[in-house]
């Protein structure tokens, strides 16, 4: 059995607290710094708790994160932000990134927009989260009519020079957040392109929990395409693929799966996740496997997302544990393949 | 109702007054409320001087009685639009605690679960549906009796739609009747199960009750209606099954949303007789944002739109002379300037009463500039 773990894959949902203190600071009943503070305290909270689940790494929960593109349209020259838009089929809004030159990181850098956790007494490495290239170049405005493939370029260079200060930082894992790839999926002919565009990523994502997180649609038509690009795990979202589908995957990846709906409050069932886990381990044979939400919780609310988590480390407890010795085989009919896939 | 050429309306909700929130709280009023309330009052005299309003900026204490409260907010944001100009009119929903919330708590079948974020440090209070979908009593009934009292001007009463209502809601009841691997497939029928609960057993009673009420014209609020583009019949069996056989006229508010992907089953919803669309907030030099008004002639279909020509999430007051090019272009797109309306993109309570006020200036000076030019 390959090795099970989960984390977090995108930002978690703002506490009531949180909630109310950030409110009326955009009131001007409370100074900016009492949010931050509060940042402080809800992030090492949650990286307490991600530790207390046994997931893999930490991440805090990005909870100051307005959308997933500010901070970086925050640290970058020649971005700034769009309309509202509707994020996907959500009732979320984001501010699309604007294209206006040269994508340079601004001294601060992605990983000082968010303070510093804790550090976990039992080491575990800080999770990230990034938007992916494919992602920004469907997303993005650009007056500048560069086509899909050049954006895409321009954002795995854009994401290639955070790599050192991420790593110095201590992040372990790096999620490439690409819905796209799977909502608004590359035509045949932009794959040759799309590959080359996603080249100056593949020195950054060398972890075995460094890869492509794709949510929002159906993974199966664009595995042979996404199977091919950096990272040594790439997510797929179950809440979207079928996972009776999902029959190839790229040999010596970690097999991402999202499992848990952060569109419905209703909990997942830990015997679902562990049938389907298991099911999909045997056919596909990944060497370790990531659980985690298909997308980010912060669709859900805080209790209703905790929930979710309980059950995901639950079914990791439950794959994790020891298999019980098979029976003594009797005149079995089964071939010692089949034996060593139950 | 005789209206103008490019009839100005309001979409929605507006930002409720400092001294009605501190109020309803049981707070006494600050600083700040008293303030609002007396710079308000230098703003529009006539109106603070009126009938329930004119004792208002000597009796705001924190002992009130809340209907007398709520009736007071009703009628300054009432008169409010009115004195903007608008030739549509409503209270700015000011008993209301917001689009969504407030039906839901009208509702059998749901527990509300805690708040979510909308976008930055927005948020709304969002519900699970966690039984059969029921009507305490219909609502918004006394409100538009009020405001029908009260206006000088005809009014619209805006009413959130059922499509939206389920979006906004996690669906636990309708998901957990179908057990097993909840795909797409899956999560849809039970959608749909939600929504056409949500359209049968509150919505038409309730809008039932508003016509049996007196009420001529309804919009109904869809602002996720282009959400989930696979869902357009969803949306438009909701319109439906929620207006069936029920006398007056309906419009519909999307907004925020690629409405290539809503046609064009949109237009499927018979019974509604104009659309109101966000517009402004993708308007710009560079990417003009009224090209998807072609989608209309394109299906031929020659309902009248509400046009979006005020951003709701910018501060910037756009000019008069904007407003008139706004509503020109559509009229340009349309081909027939008697069916724009000039609105919002949305409801104006993302801003303060002051920078709403000033928009809602340019918008009724922007709709007379244009109909100058068609003169």
């Amino acid at each position: 059995m390959a090795s099970v773990a989960a984390g977090l894959t995108g930002p978690s949902p703002r506490s009531e607290a949180l909630v109310e203190v950030t409110r009326r600071v955009d009131r001007g009943l409370e100074p900016p710094d009492t949010a931050e503070r509060l940042y402080q305290t809800e992030m090492d909270r949650i990286a307490r708790r991600e530790a207390e689940l046994g997931f893999a790494f930490v991440t805090g929960g990005f909870l100051s994160w307005p959308d997933l593109f500010r901070p970086w349209i925050e640290q970058t020259e020649n971005l700034d932000a769009g309309p509202l838009t509707r994020w996907f089929q959500t009732n979320t809004f984001y501010r699309p990134p604007r294209v206006s030159g040269p994508l340079k990181r601004r001294p601060r850098g992605i990983f000082g927009t968010l303070p510093p956790l804790e550090p976990d007494p039992t080491g575990r490495p800080r999770g990230w989260v990034a938007p992916g290239p494919w992602t920004f170049a469907r997303l993005c405005e650009d007056p500048g009519g560069r086509g899909p493939e050049k954006l895409s370029r321009l954002w795995a260079d854009r994401l290639a020079q955070e790599a050192p200060a991420l790593r110095a930082g201590g992040v372990g894992s790096l999620l490439l957040l690409d819905p796209c790839l799977v909502a608004d999926p590359p035509r045949p002919r932009e794959g040759a392109g799309l590959r080359k565009a996603y080249q100056s990523l593949a020195p950054v994502l060398t972890g075995p929990e460094d890869g492509i997180w794709t949510f929002f649609g159906d993974a199966t038509p664009v595995l042979p395409l996404v199977s091919r690009l950096p990272g040594k795990l790439l997510g797929v979202d179950l809440t979207e693929t079928e996972p009776s589908r999902l029959r190839d995957f790229p040999k010596g990846k970690t097999l991402g799966l999202g499992v848990l709906d952060p569109r419905t409050s209703l909990p997942e069932e830990i015997p679902a996740i562990v049938s389907t886990v298991r099911t999909l381990v045997r056919r596909l044979a990944p060497p370790r496997v990531l659980l985690g939400p298909a997308a980010s919780l912060d669709l859900l609310t805080e209790g209703a997302a905790d929930k979710k988590l309980t059950v995901l480390s639950r079914a990791v407890e439950v794959l994790s544990a020891p298999s019980p010795r098979p029976a003594a085989p009797r005149a079995s009919r089964r071939t010692p393949a089949s034996r060593r896939m139950r | 109702m005789a209206l103008p050429l490019f009839p100005t309306q309001e979409v929605g909700s507006l930002r409720k007054p400092l001294w009605l929130v501190e109020g309803l709280r049981g707070q006494s009023p600050s600083r700040a409320a008293k303030e609002e309330l007396r710079r308000w009052a230098r703003a529009l005299p006539a109106v603070l001087q009126e009938g329930d309003l004119s004792g208002l900026t000597q009796e705001i204490t924190a002992s009130r009685d809340p209907q007398r409260l709520r009736d007071q907010g009703a009628l300054f944001l009432l008169r409010y639009l009115e004195a903007a100009g608008l030739d549509l009119v409503y209270d700015g929903e000011a008993r209301r605690v917001e689009m969504y919330e407030y039906p839901i708590r009208q509702m059998e079948g749901f527990r509300f679960l805690g708040h979510v974020r909308s976008f930055d440090n927005k948020y709304y209070l969002k519900a699970a549906s966690v039984g059969p979908v029921g009507l305490k009593a219909p609502y918004h009934v006394d409100e538009f009796r009020y405001v029908r009292e009260h206006a000088h001007r005809p009014v619209k009463v805006p009413v959130t739609g059922a499509y939206t209502l389920a979006d906004w809601s996690w669906n636990e009841h309708y998901l957990k009747r179908r057990p097993g691997w909840r795909g797409p497939k899956v999560r849809r029928a039970a959608q749909r199960d939600l929504v056409v609960a949500l359209a049968r057993n509150a919505l038409r009673p309730t809008l039932k009750a508003l016509t049996d009420a007196g009420a001529e014209l309804i919009q109904v609020d869809e602002p996720a209606g282009g959400t989930h583009p696979g869902e357009t019949d969803l949306l438009v069996e909701a319109f439906n099954e929620s207006t069936r056989g029920l006398p007056g006229r309906f419009v519909m508010h999307v907004c925020f949303s690629d409405y290539r992907s809503l046609f064009p089953g949109l237009l499927e919803a018979r019974r509604c007789s104009q659309f109101l669309l966000e517009f402004a907030n993708r308007d710009t030099p560079e990417h003009p944002g009224f090209e998807e008004l072609r989608l209309f002639a394109e299906h031929n279909d020659g309902r009248e739109v509400g046009v979006g020509v005020l951003d709701v999430h910018q501060d910037r007051v756009e000019t008069a002379p904007e407003v008139e090019d706004r509503l020109l272009r559509a009229a340009r797109i349309l081909g027939d300037p008697s069916k724009v309306y000039a609105n919002p993109d949305c409801g104006l309570r993302t801003r303060s009463l002051d920078v709403a006020w000033a928009k809602l200036g340019a918008l009724v000076e922007g709709a007379r500039r244009a109909r100058k030019v068609l003169s």
